[in-house]
């Protein structure tokens, strides 16, 4: 036993020292860079959030560092920070948590040149962050379950008695409380509280897109409200011939055809915001449009002239409701609905 | 040689004696002060939550508290803290016994193979079974999947005790004319139950903050509520008012573990026997225990393992970035071994006060520790932020920092073996250091370190594995382009690459397996030789 | 004369409310090899922890030698009071060998001079150097324990019931060489121990504890023959008590008028006296000499007891101790005749 525990403490300092030379070896590496740094924080998919990176670091000269994570852990991160917050600029997946950061005094007013690149609908109502990416509403069903006449007109029919056990939501997602927003704005108060009981009597409750996504393509349920990206995800991943399911677009300005934008924002408390409004302009400039399309991620591009990626419809054919981020509010009401029907 | 020189009378009246010796030492203020600042450390996330919780007012805490889905979650998660935990108990120690007190064939195998799912990250247990069926998802999936997943955080420290308990105990009882199951019914399980009360609690506390395997499996609790709380509304004080409910439900089970340990105490096994304990013969029944044990790891391990591989075969993703994964690999192993030191180095004076101080501040400081381990990452990662960037603004960002929130992250299961280390060996050998002109400090250094290292060691080697695999601390906390492998694991299962999500996952598994060799193998040793006469 | 090695005054200690040492005084001289003897739980234990610096004292003063090592105002740590303890068990450092855990207390310098190979000589282990203590008989470990003790030269070495651990053929040998090992280096010595042969025949000077305090210390005939009460003359060892009218010089009781010891009081008084078995002969029936008959007979080979009641139904019976060849049988009448002085113990008023 003498032995073995000597063996331990050996393993562990030979670890230790393996770490003390890792944390050296990173030291040296970062003090060697003189170039200008931007620090962004990003709750995009890392490969488009790296393509994005790279192709500003080729055009720029600067560096980039990135923090990545999810929308929640990163906005409530900055908002701990404050001032003190190292983060140049913020990359989100969806808009709330820019709202949450303008809200609270913390985003700069972004260079207007940059504003104009995206239809006014899809950038910050008052100009503190710029719309980047767009993911779309859909339904995936299973065409064995659901034949092509079932498929719904509208979303509203999804809570319509007939689909009762055969629908899939994720009401915790954030993509889910714009969907209901939307239903307010455009159909009214009553509407949502009738939309939303029977969704809460149809539908299985899943954590998330990819858990709806899973289970459509399992058979386990025919059909579910989601984000297209999901889909082509598992399409890439299982191989396009062996998908069982498919994508239905509502279409017709519909609230079930929303559109989700991801946007980015620089930060006031940025120690370099000439560099953070350079890469927001990088992010809606043609360049770095087409680094995001073609990074392999499936989300579609805002700017004009710039190609969706390879199998997805060009943005303006999606007959999305005329409804951007500044329409659907900040959330809140959406949520005391859902709460008050149960779904959260 | 002899048995024990001590006579069963004289040995109850001097462990009392003892205790209300140990009681009486006047407690070091220093020792103390350390210990009372470990425990200050820990709480930090607690202050920082009550701070924003009680920053809604009470109209919000009504609204946010008395709706009828707070109602589901109370009653989800004390359900399932309630029968995960119960289920735990009752695995851990079947298989203990099996692997330590009977003839089973292979038992050394058997030991550190029921030891291993401790090395698969609850999330992708979950996510392998959820993949192959639907059955799982809902409340009887989630209870079989984390008790698959942690019941080895009762089966090791019971395994311990009974390889280390004195045979002429079962022997005893046996010559008094009770058969095999009183006799294990009423002496050798009583004797475990200080360390099957422990492992137990640390499940308890363990799942209240659960959140990848639920989240997958459908299921919600408290903590996957306070993560929608942050997901969908961005208000953290709200979450901060869901998470003092978690603080609750932890408090009511350390009180619990409190009344249920009762009297009893950690037992000094100072004076074990050298000779080999006779072990049950299980005969024709060892084809059953044999399957139930196949079935266990096949479950536990075997599912998630081919999982992982057939993604790595299947998937469209599929690739092995050599340098991303040493670098992952890297980084992990850093941030492992610098929190299994720190967490050990912390926990060792609060464990030193329990166990040579026993007061009730001493318990107080210790019980501390497992507040933060019931909370949510998120919230420990964001009250350190706010204290960081602060007051400690140099530090922000920086690896000491995350390693910081690793060590409250994991305290509890480093103190959980430092103190049984500690309770296993005697305090003479330190008053004897203090006769030979030692200083406390140096006879620490020179008689309690080397006797307890194998406890260190243990202590090491589990928060190396809760480290290894935490998430949410690392991405808010950790240097700005560090990658681990928990975090590169993720980043690319959360867009459903899991082809390339499994080489990471692998390396997670593959880099966790010698420390849980250690841990099968040191936490018996803990007690050290055992003295001939 | 130079101050005794360790002189205790008033010592006072309690645990959770429990009296343990009840103003405690002790003075042992330097040199010299004191046993103090008293029954399980009397707080012997403590009291030694307490002279080592394990504990503190409530109340009371302890010295060794001219320094205050402990009274109201000052604590010495245990490392700066120059005393050495022994362990019930050895309680020997299992992860060090022999030779390291004698060199334990030396200084850095002090450890390879010489000074290990010395202590090892002295307790006979000279060629287990290099062994583990698991490695190790009991009784070996116990001198390896006294080695590592005395190896800084210590002003004063503690043993905590040393043998205890020991069987019983091992004991006595044992005793021998610890006794041996210590006159020879020369250490002031305080053993405590719950039997009271070993006391008896092991120590110079033999304090018996009793209730918190010691109620009295001599050399070991001393207190064999003269112990200051009827318990404690119970307690060192068999005793006879016979309750008897008191008189200066001698007190008339069962066994006739009998010569006295100690407590020579003016004219009559009510007591006892007390005999040891050895005092007490028994002889062929004898006229004159009171008599009795043999209820039973206990043989331990070199000697032997016999239960003997009196014809005196007002008697008890008592015990008399015979050479083992010289056995009286089962109901023999004997007479008995009574060597030497008892010792007189008036009642109290």
């Amino acid at each position: 036993m003498r032995i073995a525990s000597r063996r331990i403490v050996i393993a562990l300092c030979a670890g230790a020292a393996l770490a003390a030379l890792a944390a050296l070896a990173s030291g040296c590496g970062s003090s060697e860079s003189s170039a200008e740094t931007l620090t962004l924080y990003s709750a995009q998919h890392q490969q488009m959030t790296n393509a994005l990176a790279k192709a500003f670091e080729r055009t720029s000269a600067a560096k980039v560092r990135v923090r990545f994570g999810e929308d929640e852990g990163l906005a409530n991160q900055i908002v701990q920070e404050g001032s003190a917050s190292p983060a140049d600029v913020l990359l989100s997946e969806n808009t709330p948590p820019l709202e949450l950061l303008a809200g609270k005094g913390l985003l700069a007013q972004v260079n207007s040149p940059t504003l104009a690149q995206v239809p006014a609908r899809y950038d910050s109502p008052n100009g503190r962050w710029v719309g980047v990416a767009a993911r779309e509403t859909v339904l995936i069903y299973d065409p064995k379950l659901i034949s092509k006449r079932q498929l719904p007109a509208s979303i509203l029919d999804l809570a319509k008695r007939e689909w009762k056990g055969k629908l899939a939501i994720a009401p915790s997602e954030p993509d889910f409380v714009p969907i209901v927003s939307a239903i307010d704005k455009l159909d009214g108060r009553a509407a949502t509280e009738r939309w939303l009981e029977g969704f809460a009597s149809n539908a299985a409750r899943y954590d998330d897109n990819e858990g709806i996504v899973a289970a459509v393509e399992g058979g386990q349920v025919a059909a579910g409200v989601i984000n297209h990206y999901y889909w082509y995800e598992q399409a890439k991943e299982i191989g396009a011939a062996n998908v069982r399911s498919k994508l239905y677009y509502f279409g017709h300005k519909d609230p079930g055809a929303l559109v989700n934008v991801s946007g980015a924002g620089a930060l006031k408390s940025s120690g370099n915001p000439a560099l953070a409004q350079r890469f927001l302009a990088f992010l809606v400039s043609k360049e770095g449009q087409s680094a995001m399309t073609h990074s392999g991620d499936w989300e579609y591009p805002l700017v004009a002239g710039v190609a969706p990626p390879p199998g997805l419809r060009p943005f303006a054919t999606l007959q999305a409701p005329d409804l951007g981020p500044a329409d659907l509010g900040n959330g809140s009401a959406p949520l005391a609905l859902m709460q008050q029907a149960g779904l959260l | 040689m002899e048995a024990a020189g001590v006579g069963p009378e004289s040995r109850s009246w001097s462990t009392t004696y003892v205790r209300a010796r140990l009681r009486a030492r006047p407690t070091p203020l220093v020792l103390l002060a350390i210990a009372a600042a470990v425990a200050l450390l820990v709480l930090l996330p607690l202050g920082f939550l009550l701070d924003q919780a009680l920053s809604i007012g009470w109209t919000q805490i009504d609204h946010l508290l008395f709706r009828p889905f707070v109602g589901t979650l109370l009653v989800n998660t004390v359900l399932l803290v309630a029968v995960a935990t119960t289920a735990c108990v009752v695995l851990g120690v079947a298989v203990a016994w099996c692997v330590e007190r009977t003839d089973l064939p292979g038992r050394r195998t058997w030991a550190v193979l029921a030891a291993l799912p401790i090395t698969v990250p609850a999330f992708v247990t979950s996510y392998s079974w959820v993949s192959i069926t639907p059955i799982v998802q809902h409340f009887g999936g989630a209870a079989l999947i984390v008790t698959l997943a942690y019941y080895p955080l009762v089966y090791l420290p019971v395994a311990a005790v009974l390889r280390g308990l004195d045979p002429a105990l079962e022997e005893s009882a046996r010559s008094l004319g009770m058969g095999p199951w009183r006799t294990f019914l009423r002496v050798t399980l009583p004797q475990t139950r200080l360390a099957l009360l422990g492992g137990g609690l640390l499940v308890a506390v363990h799942l209240l903050s659960e959140f990848g395997a639920f989240a997958m499996l459908r299921f919600q609790t408290f903590t996957t509520a306070i993560y929608d709380e942050y997901r969908l509304s961005f208000d953290g004080p709200a979450a901060s008012m869901l998470a003092t409910v978690l603080v609750l439900l932890c408090l009511a089970l350390l009180i619990g573990e409190l009344g249920l340990r009762g009297r009893a105490r950690y037992a000094r096994v100072d004076t074990g026997s050298p000779r080999p304990a006779a072990r049950a013969r299980l005969g024709r029944s060892k084809w059953v225990v044999l399957a139930g044990l196949g079935a266990l790891v096949g479950l536990a391990l075997g599912l998630p393992l081919v999982t992982l591989v057939y993604w790595v075969l299947r998937g469209g993703s599929t690739s092995f970035p050599v340098v991303s994964l040493l670098s992952a690999a890297g980084s992990s192993l850093e941030l492992g071994l610098g929190a299994a030191l720190l967490t050990t180095l912390l926990a060792l004076p609060v464990a030193i006060l329990t166990t040579r101080h026993p007061s009730r501040i001493a318990g107080a400081l210790e019980r501390a520790a497992y507040l933060p381990y019931a909370l949510p990452g998120i919230v420990v990662a964001l009250s350190l932020i706010v204290v960081s960037v602060h007051q400690l603004p140099a530090l922000y960002g920086t690896t000491p920092l995350l390693i910081v929130a690793y060590a409250i992250l994991s305290l509890p299961l480093a103190l959980v073996a430092t103190r049984a280390a500690l309770a296993q060996a005697p305090p003479v050998h330190e008053e004897i250091a203090r006769s030979l002109g030692c200083g406390p400090l140096q006879a620490l250094v020179r008689v309690t370190l080397p006797r307890i290292l194998p406890g260190l060691g243990a202590a090491a080697a589990l928060v190396f594995l809760a480290t290894v695999t935490e998430l949410t601390a690392t991405l808010l906390l950790a240097p700005i382009g560090t990658q681990t492998l928990a975090t590169q694991f993720w980043a690319d299962a959360s867009t459903r690459s899991f082809g390339a999500a499994a080489p990471y996952a692998g390396l997670m598994v593959a880099i966790s397996a010698l420390p849980t060799y250690l841990l099968t193998r040191r936490l018996g040793a803990v007690a050290g030789p055992r003295r001939a006469r | 004369m130079s101050a005794p090695a360790l002189s205790i005054a008033a010592l006072r200690k309690s645990f959770g409310g429990t009296p343990v040492l009840t103003g405690l005084d002790l003075e042992v001289a330097n040199g010299s090899l004191t046993a103090v003897l008293g029954p399980s739980g009397c707080g012997k234990t403590t009291l030694l922890r307490l002279i080592a610096g394990f504990e503190r004292a409530d109340a009371g003063t302890i010295r060794v030698g001219e320094r205050v090592v402990c009274d109201e105002r000052t604590y010495v740590a245990p490392e700066q009071r120059g005393v050495g303890f022994v362990a019930q068990e050895g309680a020997l450092f299992p992860h060090l060998d022999v030779a390291a855990n004698v060199a334990f207390g030396l200084a850095r310098s002090q450890r390879g001079s010489g000074r290990v190979q010395e202590l090892l000589e002295l307790v006979g282990l000279a060629g287990l150097a290099k062994r583990h203590p698991h490695e190790l008989s009991g009784g070996q470990q116990q001198r390896v324990a006294l080695a590592r003790a005395l190896a800084p030269s210590p002003r004063l070495v503690l043993l905590d019931e040393p043998f205890d651990a020991l069987d019983a053929g091992l004991r006595t040998q044992v005793r021998a060489e610890v006794r041996a090992v210590l006159r020879e280096s020369g250490a002031t010595a305080l053993l405590v121990t719950h039997d009271q042969e070993e006391a008896l025949s092991l120590a110079d000077v033999v304090a018996v504890m009793r209730d918190g305090t010691i109620v009295q210390a001599a050399d070991p005939q001393t207190l064999y023959r003269d112990p200051v009460d009827a318990e404690l003359a119970g307690f060192l060892g068999e005793a006879v008590l016979l309750a008897g009218e008191l008189h200066a010089g001698h007190a008339d009781t069962a066994l006739g008028r009998l010569p006295t010891r100690g407590a020579n009081g003016h004219g009559a008084t009510r007591g006892s006296v007390m005999l040891r078995p050895e005092q007490i002969l028994c002889r062929e029936p004898l006229a004159g000499a009171p008599r009795g008959r043999v209820l039973a007979t206990q043989f331990y080979g070199h000697d032997a007891t016999a239960r003997i009641s009196l014809q005196d139904p007002a008697c008890p019976e008592i015990t008399a101790r015979a050479a083992g060849h010289r056995l009286p049988a089962v109901g023999d009448e004997v007479s008995l005749v009574v060597e030497g002085t008892a010792l007189a113990y008036p009642s109290p008023r």
